[in-house]
């Protein structure tokens, strides 16, 4: 069944991650802003996709799907109230936003979840 | 109702058999909405083999009251609603239809574990995920088949 209490775990841990690392990243001098976005987005769906999948192993991908909806979610929101930025006024940014944390997120899961199989297979 | 009945292989008797295409033309044209429409159709036969309450109707009502309210917006909605509030009303929209497919594959793949622990039916995994509710119910009319020239 779905563990509702490691969901939301994972979630906080992946947002934690990426304050902290985030945080230490900003003292090397780095040129361009995409390559710090791109750090960024793998890091944080990355690891939602890998502590769903790890945390619950009988739903991985659900959790995992769910949960970069979530942080999505939460941005959105974060730059609709907080930043005042009109977000909700363009629907294929969302679309696009929404599809790459999905994917992202979903390959981590895949990883994890072929890992531990992986593993599994060598202990029997 | 008593789970004898279901061990002697004859419970896909409660599972409505339903021609394919008419299935195909009613999600078509309500848009994908027709699907809560079907997990309700048979809801006392899943809630009758499925022993762990996986499949969760509560929810799934409140998706089908919600995605056909957005049907019902994408139709008449531009005729009331201004430029900005449409764009608004849509972004809503794709958030929705992501948890929406959330829960469809949630339920699908459970519904199959179940299927295939009560039946000797073999679903494909990458099949399932491709045509989702029209695969079981085409394995389910198969079922009907077999199970009336027997």
């Amino acid at each position: 069944m779905f563990n509702t209490m490691k969901f939301f775990q994972a979630i906080g841990v992946s947002i934690l991650l990426t304050i902290v690392i985030s945080f230490l990243l900003s003292f090397i001098p780095m040129e361009s802003y995409g390559l710090f976005l791109l750090i960024q987005t793998i890091l944080t769906y990355g690891s939602v996709g890998l502590f769903a999948a790890k945390w619950n192993p009988e739903t991985p991908y659900t959790a995992a799907y769910l949960g970069a909806i979530m942080i999505a979610f939460i941005s959105f929101l974060l730059s609709h109230f907080v930043f005042n930025i009109l977000v909700f006024a363009d629907p294929e940014g969302i679309a696009r936003s929404l599809s790459y944390a999905v994917i992202v997120s979903l390959l981590f899961a895949c990883g994890t979840d072929l890992f531990r199989k992986k593993r599994e297979g060598a202990l029997q | 109702m008593n789970k004898s009945f279901i061990n002697e292989n004859q419970f896909s008797v409660d599972f409505k058999k339903l021609n394919l295409l008419v299935m195909f033309v009613l999600s078509f044209i309500t848009m994908g909405a027709y699907i809560g429409i079907w997990f309700f159709r048979n809801r006392d036969s899943i809630q009758y083999f499925a022993y762990k309450p996986t499949i969760h109707f509560g929810l799934w009502r409140w998706f089908t009251v919600i995605s056909f309210f957005f049907l019902f917006i994408h139709f008449f909605g531009g005729l009331a609603i201004s430029d900005y509030g449409m764009a608004n009303l849509e972004s809503y929209e794709i958030l929705f239809n992501f948890c929406f497919i959330g829960l469809l594959y949630y339920s699908i793949f459970r519904l199959r574990e179940s299927l295939e622990e009560e039946t000797d039916l073999v679903l494909n995994k990458y099949l399932l995920f491709f045509f989702h509710v029209f695969y079981i119910q085409f394995k389910l009319n198969q079922l009907h088949s077999t199970s009336k020239q027997s």
